[in-house]
């Protein structure tokens, strides 16, 4: 899967370099949607391929995908647009003030993640198939993906499909990455919240504290995305890339992590006793050899 | 007997709550901070807020009518206009975009009677024939009946430039027998962004050392004071 996300910006960053595309390139609505569907797909099967114990039908997980790009998408497309009001038209050319941080992080952070823990919380989240704790994390990075490839055909759509061919596919990987990440982070807050014997002030809680956590780091992204997008007065799509790549590694890792300890204690891990015989005879083989 | 949950127990409507409460308290705190700096304009008896931090005010040139062009003959340079001591007229340009522009032209009223005649004549002197009306009506603001003119016209930010489609809104009204012009410029559909913020700010009163109507005013003219507002 990680490979065939680095082949996807190799081919692009090679077709634009043997064309000599110097120029963005307009893409149509197919080739946007082709372009945004084809890292959310692979992003969708590194992810799956993590539940390794019980892996979630994926009729479920492509739900899950879809909820994230058919409702959460437009959702919060809806409460960012309710919560700003028509743009002024003052002048504001300084990248880092308190009111973008505020817009951000409170603005759009809570409700990209809201939206995201919505359309899991009140469908999959009640059926019979979210089972163990890992699943919050399998069904919300779904949901991010999708929600990811809303975003990055939105935005493909918006400049009328005009991208740099290699920067625009870099930026499709990452974002998606980002997202599946911090839906991630929610979906563990999820998973244990389901999961935990504590009463419902103590599942509130860890809900709204996973909500947050993810609307932060969310926020984090894209004053990234926007305010280093820009060098002086021009326009660098590299940097832009080169950051939120790290970024989004770095909440990736974290995400990772939260899912391998979900993993050591999955209800569905091979019994201890068993795991402990196969390495038993493996032992025994290597020594009579 | 045991305890049954409460609905908002069972779906965590406590965290929506939460959420929504956090939206909302981000987008009061975003509007208070992201609100445009706004200078307040006085002239004459004519106020009204526009966006701080544009370029200086500018005097543009004084228009030749095609009418006066035409009365002095084709290829024959019209005379220049002079404009009389006591008119006002200045521009304020956005930084961003040059096609974002408020003008304020304070004159003695027209000779004419028609009031929209007289404006369509000045329009037609200022954008000769790449201008069109689109719709011209009463809009009153604070109880002050002003005539509201939509209209396009091309438009060159500099010499040499391509033209462009500009957009604009004229607000005038005649007071104290002075005419007030207040035009907002601005790109094609981009007008409802800057209209909500001037118009309903533009208030008319009479000086209090204004001479009766109809009288010659032979006061010189005030400069326009301006105060920025956080």
């Amino acid at each position: 899967m990680l490979g065939g996300l680095l082949a996807f910006v190799a081919i692009a960053f090679g077709v634009q370099h043997l064309v000599g595309l110097s120029t963005p390139v307009n893409l149509g609505p197919v080739s946007a949607l082709l372009f945004a569907a084809l890292p959310a797909f692979l992003w969708l099967g590194y992810f799956h391929s993590q539940d390794r114990h019980e892996p979630e039908p994926k009729h479920y997980v492509f739900a899950a995908f879809m909820l994230g790009a058919f409702v959460a998408g437009p959702v919060s497309g809806f409460l960012v647009d309710l919560a700003t009001g028509p743009s002024s038209p003052g002048l504001r050319l300084h990248t880092l003030t308190l009111d973008r941080w505020i817009y951000a992080l409170a603005i759009v952070g809570i409700a990209q993640e809201s939206s995201k823990y919505v359309a899991i919380r009140y469908t999959l989240y009640l059926s019979d198939e979210f089972d163990e704790p890992l699943d919050g994390i399998i069904y919300m990075s779904a949901t991010g993906i999708g929600f990811a490839s809303y975003l990055t055909y939105s935005s493909l759509v918006a400049d009328g499909g005009a991208i740099y061919l290699s920067a625009g596919a870099a930026q499709a990987v990452v974002t998606t990455l980002a997202h599946a990440s911090f839906a991630g982070i929610l979906g563990y807050a999820l998973g244990r919240a389901k999961f935990a014997n504590a009463g419902h002030l103590g599942r509130g809680t860890r809900l709204a504290a996973g909500l947050v956590t993810a609307a932060v780091f969310s926020g984090c992204f894209r004053v990234i995305m926007d305010a280093l997008s820009v060098d002086g007065l021009a326009s660098s799509p590299w940097r832009r890339v080169v950051f939120s790549f790290g970024f989004a590694a770095g909440v990736f890792l974290i995400t990772s992590i939260l899912m391998r300890r979900l993993l050591a204690i999955s209800p569905h891990r091979p019994a201890e006793n068993e795991a402990e015989s196969e390495t038993k005879n493996k032992a025994e083989k290597v020594s009579s050899k | 007997m045991t305890n049954r949950p409460s609905l908002s127990q069972r779906h965590d409507l406590g965290v929506l709550i939460v959420a929504l409460a956090m939206l909302a308290g981000g987008a009061l705190v975003h509007r208070y901070l992201a609100a445009p700096s706004v200078v307040h304009y006085a002239n004459e008896g004519l106020a009204f807020e526009r966006p701080g931090g544009w370029l200086p005010a500018q005097v543009p040139a004084v228009a030749v009518s095609p009418l006066v062009q035409h009365q002095a003959g084709f290829g024959v340079a019209a005379a220049v206009p002079t404009r009389a001591p006591d008119t006002v007229h200045t521009i304020y340009v956005s930084p961003l975009d040059a096609r974002r522009r408020i003008e304020v032209r304070i004159e003695d009223r027209p000779a004419y009677s028609n009031l929209r005649g007289a404006l369509a004549v000045a329009r037609l002197g200022q954008y000769g024939e790449f201008y069109w009306a689109r719709h011209s009506g009463n809009a009153t603001i604070a109880n002050r009946d002003w005539l509201r003119t939509e209209f396009r016209y091309a438009f060159k930010a500099n010499k040499g430039g391509s033209p462009q489609i500009a957009e604009a809104v004229e607000y005038a009204i005649v007071n104290a027998g002075r005419l007030f012009v207040v035009t907002l410029h601005d790109e094609p559909d981009s007008l409802s962004k800057l209209e909500p913020l001037v118009a309903k700010t533009l208030r008319i009163s009479t000086p209090a050392n204004s001479p009766p109507a109809n009288s010659p005013p032979a006061r010189p003219t005030p400069e326009a004071t301006e105060e920025a507002k956080p």
